[in-house]
């Protein structure tokens, strides 16, 4: 090889060897493993009605679960429930105050309440959106008035107005291991709690009876 | 040229060669197609993982499909061989070797942009601020004096790269943190009434933590973290978990410090305020058919400047994109800007790897197309 062809393929290996260094040495700085103190602003207008008690978070990740957000906290709307038995109850977060998840030969479910301010969209908006969660095709107009009208009303433990709709009314004949859903509609006070509970219908009907007793024994926590 | 440098040059002209760069290229079209179909079922982030961020995949459960990332890392090497097979030849032009350099920078931008950039999202309500946006894929441990306000010091670290017995001294050396427990995804039990009190305390009311298998979407992550604080003469043990609502409150040094697991805060080089946000609709529909937020961009130092950020308008912010990403509306009616933001410090490679490119192409090309001119005129000359 002549003395210029060595010079010239120095120098290319050279700035590809120092490249890669950079680029290694950029990358293992990116991780940085100490502590990081940062002047934090965080200001959020707070809800007129509907102040959150106790100490303000701190923009936490609580908040950001539904979103990916720092979207505000919901009232703390201070309920009680009875967990239905066989159900096991994990602590909620953000808008959402409790989770349950359950397990039979038929599947798997897991039920939330959240909480909403006002009327949240109303029952027919819901129960649509509900419809298109587990994939259903949404009744026409007039069918769902009807598919509402014949669902279970009933007052809860607190004297809460509650409306539970059964999704799988919508769909008969699907197969057991299909995806549906049980939901309730309850008026907390003038806010609206969510109850879902989302599985394979063959779950879900061994458990609407559970499903129905925990809307029941909504509360205001005493 | 003696037989030592055969070798290495034939290795070299292997490695750059053009059925490489071809091959390369139709793996990442047939990627790019497949992973476009395969997000309409499964999301962003899931074809991200497998078709882009990963060296391979296996299809089937048997068949390995090389990722993105490993035929990138190809392709760069393959350029890098195909401009020192051209320089040791003596062939390297200068419009060669702009339009190699290009695409390498190109091919770096890539990976500038996969392992230092990063994503996350921003939501304010009409007359709220915030300096810093929260990426959900990733969790840190913070630490701020409490109680809670709008301003305040925050000392984070992030929870990968935690483990149990590993002691955190605190900036100002006033306590250490010491790690008893780290659980990547957690659930929790609340604490029962009249129950005797836990080993760790937890201010949410959480009892007791136990480990679950992580859930397929990272942002549904809830890491749990079981600490010992300890200052001169003092030990407090406490429990955090991503799900709590509240920071757990320790006072040490005669201070109260709140604890918190949260999703990772990345720094914004302004605050940005949400003056006012508007929505048009679809007629007749609820569908939103252009959205935008009127923002104040307050820099730590500098003049205050109001700007408008709409779908196809984005904010730059130095190394930072600000996206008009959705909205949401309250239970109260009120309206949530959302913002997604990118920090991307190659932000202008991709620009910079274009220009060199086609400049390269240009001085090559027409190099060439001159020199035929040339050529065809001395021809003339001849005859």
């Amino acid at each position: 090889m002549t003395k210029s062809k060595k010079t010239i393929a120095t120098r290319w290996a050279r700035g590809g060897l120092t490249l890669i260094i950079l680029a290694l040495l950029a990358a293992c700085g990116g991780r940085d493993a100490g502590w990081t103190t940062t002047h934090e602003v965080y200001e959020q207008p707070q809800a007129p009605a509907a102040p959150h008690a106790g100490m303000p978070p701190m923009a936490s990740g609580a908040m950001a679960p539904a979103s990916g957000a720092n979207l505000p906290p919901a009232a703390d709307m201070a309920l009680q429930w009875k967990t239905p038995e066989g159900w096991s109850e994990t602590a909620g977060t953000g808008m959402r105050l409790v989770t349950f998840s359950m397990k039979q030969a038929s599947g798997e479910g897991t039920c939330t309440v959240i909480v909403l301010g006002g009327a949240a969209g109303g029952l027919e908006a819901n129960v649509a959106r509900w419809v298109g969660q587990v994939g259903m095709k949404a009744p026409v107009d007039a069918d769902m008035k009807a598919f509402i009208a014949k669902q279970e009303k009933f007052k809860t433990a607190g004297g809460f107005e509650a409306v539970a709709v059964d999704l799988g009314d919508l769909a008969p004949t699907a197969a057991p291991d299909s995806a549906s859903m049980l939901g309730a509609i309850v008026d907390v006070d003038g806010a609206t709690c969510f109850v879902k509970l989302t599985g394979p219908a063959g779950l879900l009907k061994g458990e609407k009876a559970r499903f129905l007793a925990l809307c029941q024994s909504l509360d205001r926590k005493s | 040229m003696t037989a030592p440098t055969a070798l290495p040059m034939r290795l070299l002209k292997l490695l750059g060669s053009l059925r490489l760069t071809v091959v390369g290229l139709f793996v990442l079209l047939v990627l790019t197609i497949w992973g476009t179909v395969y997000q309409v079922e499964n999301g962003l982030y899931q074809a991200q993982q497998k078709f882009y961020g990963s060296w391979y995949f296996l299809e089937l459960g048997f068949l390995p499909v090389p990722g993105a990332k490993l035929v990138m890392t190809v392709m760069f090497v393959n350029m890098l061989a195909a401009g020192l097979s051209l320089a040791l030849a003596r062939r390297l032009q200068a419009g060669l070797a702009l339009t190699h350099g290009g695409l390498l920078l190109m091919l770096a931008a890539g990976a500038v942009t996969f392992y230092l950039g990063e994503e996350a999202h921003l939501g304010l309500i009409e007359g709220g601020k915030s300096n810093s946006a929260q990426n959900a894929r990733a969790w840190e441990l913070a630490v701020a004096e409490a109680p809670s306000a709008p301003e305040r010091e925050v000392s984070a670290r992030p929870v990968d790269g935690l483990a149990a017995g590993q002691a955190l001294p605190f900036p100002g050396g006033a306590f250490t943190v010491q790690v008893d427990e780290v659980l990547p995804h957690a659930g929790a039990n609340a604490l029962p009434a009249g129950a005797p009190k836990p080993a760790y305390r937890n201010d949410h009311g959480v009892a007791e933590v136990f480990a679950e298998p992580k859930p397929k979407e990272p942002e549904d992550l809830r890491p749990a973290l079981k600490l010992t604080i300890r200052a001169k003469d003092q030990e407090e043990k406490i429990m955090l978990w991503g799900g709590d609502d509240v920071p757990t409150v320790v006072e040490v040094g005669g201070k109260k410090m709140a604890f918190e697991l949260r999703v990772r805060h990345i720094p914004l080089p302004a605050t940005i305020e949400l003056v006012d946000f508007r929505k048009e609709m679809h007629p007749g529909t609820e569908m939103a058919r252009v959205y935008s937020s009127d923002v104040i961009v307050r820099p730590a130092q500098g003049a205050e400047r109001k700007v408008h950020i709409s779908m196809n308008k984005p904010l730059r912010l130095d190394s930072f994109t600000f996206y008009q990403s959705s909205y949401k509306v309250l239970g109260d009616g009120r309206e949530v800007s959302i913002f997604a933001v990118v920090k991307n410090y190659g932000r202008t490679m991709p620009y910079i790897a274009t220009f060199l490119t086609a400049f390269g192409m240009l001085v090559h090309f027409g190099g060439r197309l001159l020199l035929r001119i040339q050529r065809n005129r001395n021809r003339e000359a001849r005859s």
